[in-house]
């Protein structure tokens, strides 16, 4: 029997997987061919629910894998909730959606102790919230007050619920996917940045080309997505969490996760111009392990064994977004958070040392 | 199947040939620039220091040492060299997953073969390092062939010509001591003052000071020559006479007068002695036949035999010729025959001077030993004379070298009676330097190291000398200082802005000449 236990983000891994982990040994390639399948299986059923939007897609998919909460910003209607609902749909998971609200009680999404009477007496029985599924949509969580989106720290980071000093465990997988809407800000709550941290993605949901629409006027009736089927079950979802965790992270690659997190600080000597005189704070080291466990989901989402600076690359937009706080300079100048990673993408080598310049490839 | 950790140990150590090359032509670089200016001043400035500053192009090799020990400090890693391996292969990480994990599963996913692999490895092209080095390389080349400033060369030219002069007189030196010319007094006075003149006038100009002073060793040391010359001359004449026994004929050569004069010359030499001042006056009227003349008047007949004291006198010049030849280099008895030697070696213990013994064979003998000695010396001597003739090219080297210098008077007198001549002009402190070069610098000029001067121009023993005899007593008008004397027709008071007399002697040019010529005079006196 497999012991399960937690790790720091709340994720439950196996023994075996956690030999894995420290493990020198790759993936074969039927594992790494077999873990593709199933996924583009699950990318497949999702792109046919959610036309336009491939990256979109992929990252969800990355940070699924990642076993992470992913936060989507985009614009009302272009599709967010329709990812979570086939998601869930295609993973055969449990799916709950909380509308946030300025009125919303943390009791109200964690769930509350009623009283009941029973023939044995009264008991408070706690009777669970809809935070209790597998996958948990928290629409325009932006909405509800400090105090319910401080409900979720604890549920997002450790999978579970404490409600009147009595700890209830989450079911696993548990995935918080979170909404945003850009515009309307006025009566909004920002997350506070502890809670920002704790999200693995911050995707911002693009619109869809014309050629999208037109494809979804004429296919979809009334935008309903076609009936989506089980694509990946339970145990096939696991195995995906195991292959994941076993992908090689070179040391190369982990120097070069490092020093990215690293000049996202304007104090570190690493940091370039741009970022002292925009950035305010910095990543965190949390940003470096959602960095590395991103980049392991998108190698294997690539069908390698092992994760490569594209990787890394590829995701460092999604994991660096909400955790940069930029300074008023960089709002004057209209400089954007998504201009900063890019810049110090550009000037961060790969390798911390250049060939030398006799020496020619 | 291909050794991915030898590919990779290839590559590394490729990497880490660049990094050391690209460390070494920063430091060559800074090296060569350093020693360009380096040579570039001392070509500009001090070019006494060329070529021995090219020594410090050795320090490359410690520059080349530290370079190698700087980059094998930061040397590249193996996960390092992988990772940019990696990189340029664009193998999305696999050549670092499988250089970390060895799986080779995956292997069939890199170049397969050796020459694919060999293709990729990177060359070692040097472009850098060149192009870091070349430019002060060729700075460094073009300053090493930057001609020498004029100034320098104007100073090792003067340095050249210092020591060839000292040469020349170091040369002449050595050749009168190897003809045996010199005695070892006398040598080592003239090396001391040849080694004064070498170390005290090195770094600057010669001035007609100097030049003078290089003339007057070397008029003394070719004086010594002619002196010793003459003797052995007058050696040669005598014991030529007194192996004939009978004086020489009226009509007969110079060198036979000049025997005959020189026997006379003991008694005639103490006349002109007492009569210093009017024989000079009387001698400058006569010509040399009238003195032959009158000292031949005694042997007028021809071959007259000698007197004693004839033969005495010959016998003396004999031996003093003989003393000074031996004073000069004492193995020059050796050359006579053993017999002879010791003979003379028993002449002098018993008598303690040079005479001819009585025995007229030995005599005979001893004079023809005696001849042969000294015609071979005279022939020494001659050749000798003949080089330190051809030595006065120190003469042409001081003429060529006058461009803008002119000679000063090489006599103080001239000095002197110049600087009574301006001792009337205001501004001038009463000196005359002259057109030479010597530097202006407010000091009197005799004031300057004057002993040295005094000594090598001076002759020898000249300051010692106190002259207390009285030469003679005459009747004379009295002195009158012409300070005192009041001068006719010109006197002018004049009272300037300052309320002070001053008294304006105008001496015409003709007059100028009768008082410096009166002055010089009295001077003589």
């Amino acid at each position: 029997m497999t012991e399960i236990e937690t790790t720091q983000s709340g994720q439950s891994i196996s023994n075996a997987s956690r030999e894995n982990h420290f493990t020198q040994t790759l993936l074969t390639p039927s594992e790494v061919a077999e873990a593709g399948k199933l996924l583009q299986k699950l990318l497949g059923g999702l792109e046919s629910a959610i036309l336009g939007q491939g990256e979109l897609l992929e990252m969800v998919v990355t940070g699924l894998l990642s076993r992470g909460h992913i936060l989507l910003e985009g614009l009302p209607g272009l599709g967010k909730t329709e990812i979570v609902k086939s998601l869930s749909k295609l993973l055969g998971l449990e799916f709950r959606r909380i509308q946030f609200t300025p009125d919303l009680l943390p009791s109200d999404i964690l769930g509350t102790p009623i009283l009941e009477d029973h023939s044995s007496g009264r008991n408070l029985v706690f009777h669970r919230g809809p935070i209790f599924a597998n996958l948990v949509l928290a629409d325009e969580i932006n909405r509800a007050t400090p105090k319910t989106q401080s409900a979720l720290l604890e549920a997002m980071s450790e999978t579970r619920v404490t409600v009147m000093g009595e700890s209830h465990q989450l079911p696993l997988p548990f995935f918080v996917l979170a909404t945003q809407n850009p515009i309307e800000l006025e009566g909004t709550y920002p997350l506070p940045e502890a809670q920002l941290d704790r999200f693995l993605f911050k995707v911002d949901v693009q619109n869809i080309s014309s050629e999208t629409l037109e494809e979804i006027v004429l296919t979809r009736k009334h935008g309903i997505a076609p009936k989506l089927d089980e694509a990946l079950n339970h145990s096939e979802l696991n195995k995906l969490f195991d292959l994941a965790d076993r992908i090689h992270l070179p040391k190369a690659v982990g120097n070069y996760i490092a020093r990215i997190v690293s000049g996202t600080h304007p104090s570190s000597p690493s940091s370039s111009e741009e970022v002292r005189r925009f950035v305010r704070f910095g990543a965190s080291p949390r940003a470096a392990i959602a960095l590395s466990a991103a980049s392991r989901s998108a190698a294997l989402l690539s069908g390698k064994p092992n994760v490569g600076f594209e990787e890394v690359r590829g995701v460092a937009y999604c994991v660096l977004n909400h955790r940069l706080l930029l300074d008023y300079q960089a709002r004057l100048e209209g400089c954007t958070r998504r201009t900063v990673i890019e810049h110090i993408l550009e000037n961060i080598p790969e390798v911390s040392r250049e060939i030398p310049p006799d020496v020619k490839m | 199947m291909t050794d991915t950790d030898t590919i990779a140990a290839r590559f590394l150590r490729r990497l880490n040939i660049g990094h050391f090359l690209a460390r070494m032509g920063e430091w060559l670089a800074i090296v060569l620039s350093i020693l360009g200016v380096c040579v570039l001043v001392v070509r500009l400035l001090t070019p006494d220091l060329w070529p021995e500053i090219l020594w410090l192009c050795m320090c490359i090799v410690p520059v080349g040492y530290f370079a190698w020990r700087l980059s094998k400090k930061q040397k590249f890693t193996r996960l390092e060299s992988i990772a940019l391996f990696d990189s340029k292969l664009q193998s999305g990480g696999l050549l670092m997953a499988i250089s970390e994990c060895h799986d080779e599963s995956w292997s069939e996913y890199l170049p397969q073969h050796e020459e694919e692999w060999h293709s990729l490895l990177p060359r070692i092209r040097p472009i850098r390092f060149l192009k870091v080095v070349i430019v002060p390389l060729l700075f460094l080349t073009v300053v090493c062939l930057i001609p020498l400033q004029s100034h320098s060369e104007q100073g090792r030219q003067t340095g050249t010509i210092q020591q060839k002069t000292t040469q020349k007189l170091q040369q002449m030196l050595d050749e009168l001591n190897e003809a045996h010319l010199l005695e070892p007094e006398q040598t080592q006075q003239f090396q001391e003052d040849i080694n004064k003149l070498k170390n005290q006038y090195t770094d600057s100009a010669m001035t007609h000071e100097r030049w003078e002073t290089v003339d007057t060793i070397e008029a003394r040391l070719k004086q010594k020559a002619e002196q010793t010359v003459r003797t052995m001359r007058q050696a040669q004449q005598s014991l030529k006479i007194l192996k004939t026994n009978q004086m020489p004929s009226e009509h007969g050569s110079l060198q036979n007068e000049e025997a005959t004069s020189q026997i006379k010359l003991p008694g005639a030499k103490k006349r002109t002695r007492k009569s210093s001042v009017d024989s000079n006056k009387k001698t400058k009227n006569k010509t040399k036949k009238e003195k032959s003349r009158q000292n031949s008047s005694e042997n007028r007949k021809m071959g007259q035999k000698l007197n004693e004291e004839q033969k005495r006198q010959l016998v003396e010049n004999v031996s003093k010729a003989l003393k000074t030849m031996l004073e000069n280099n004492s193995d020059l008895l050796s050359q006579l025959s053993p017999e002879m030697l010791e003979k003379i070696q028993e002449m002098m213990k018993q008598n303690s001077q040079f005479d001819l013994p009585d025995d007229p064979e030995l005599k005979e003998q001893l004079l023809n030993e005696l001849q042969n000695l000294m015609k071979n010396e005279s022939q020494r001597f001659q050749e000798m004379m003949q080089k330190l003739q051809r030595s006065g090219k120190l003469k042409e080297l001081q003429n060529r070298l006058a461009a803008g210098q002119k000679s000063a008077s090489r006599r103080s007198d001239r000095k002197s009676s110049s600087r009574r001549s301006n001792q009337n002009q205001s501004g001038k402190m009463g000196i005359s330097r002259g057109p030479g070069s010597s530097p202006i610098d407010g000091t009197h000029p005799l004031s300057k190291s004057p002993t040295n001067f005094r000594d090598i121009v001076l002759p020898p023993g000249f300051r010692d000398k106190t002259k207390k005899e009285t030469a003679r007593i005459e009747m004379k008008e009295p002195e009158i200082e012409t300070e005192q004397k009041t001068i006719r027709g010109n006197r002018k008071i004049e009272i300037d802005s300052s309320n002070l007399e001053s008294f304006k002697r105008r001496i015409r040019p003709k007059h100028r000449q009768a008082v410096r010529k009166y002055f010089e005079s009295k001077k003589k006196k």
